[in-house]
């Protein structure tokens, strides 16, 4: 599973619901700081990001950004 | 190269670290995976009952095996620190409980100092309505209207 990819102008980002929880997710979506759309597949939550410059490292960047935001919340 | 849990992916300058999560369990590898974001991009992917894979991106050319290995040191010592978190738990609560249980009581205790100390008995200097006066004042006042009496 290739988690970043390009499709377009847009950065598409599919993560792991087993691993990382809607609540992070959406949080992260709401906060990341470029238009973003959430969508839900089957065990995958699917984040199309639309960044001013097209580079798969926003996508890298997201993650970081997600881990962030499940450290805050789940972690010690 | 790469040690049994590390697979390497040169062209996309990627490290694969594997991760058996009966041992490591989430919030290990999530606490040792954030230490990481600042030097590489970091996707946590698989099964957390089965097997979890860490993919750590290097933003720079970087030695992977290096990177995967300095992972592997990081859930350790996360690890370790549950381990330790855990097992000194009765002694932390233990000395909270205590810390609070002694303000408490001090609290208490000033309370029945309070309630303890004797009221004053009351005293002929004691002027509540404050209606007593110096007698050197008193006296001129006096003498003063005698001579106008006079």
């Amino acid at each position: 599973m290739k988690e970043v990819r390009r499709e377009g102008n847009r950065i598409v980002v599919e993560v792991d619901a087993r691993i990382y929880d809607y609540q992070s997710v959406a949080d992260a979506v709401k906060n990341f700081g470029c238009p973003a759309e959430l969508k839900k597949g089957f065990g995958i939550f699917i984040v199309s990001l639309k960044p001013k410059t097209s580079s798969e490292n926003t996508g890298y960047e997201f993650y970081n950004f997600l881990l962030d935001k499940v450290k805050e919340r789940r972690v010690m | 190269m790469a040690s049994e849990n590390i697979e390497i992916d040169k062209k996309e300058n990627m490290v694969a670290v594997t991760v058996d999560p009966k041992i490591f369990p989430l919030d290990t590898i999530v606490s040792a995976a954030y230490v990481f974001i600042d030097d590489a991009y970091v996707v946590i992917t698989g099964d957390p009952n089965q097997q979890v894979v860490v993919k750590l991106k290097g933003k720079q050319k970087c030695d992977l095996v290096e990177l995967g290995r300095n992972f592997n040191n990081e859930l350790v010592n996360y690890e370790f620190y549950a381990i330790q978190t855990a097992r000194t738990m009765p002694i932390r609560t233990a000395i909270v409980q205590r810390a609070f249980f002694t303000q408490a009581s001090k609290a208490v205790d000033s309370e029945a100092e309070k309630a303890r100390v004797p009221k004053k008995e009351p005293s002929y200097l004691d002027d509540p309505y404050n209606i007593a006066k110096p007698y050197k004042e008193k006296v001129k006042k006096d003498e003063r209207g005698k001579k106008r009496g006079k």
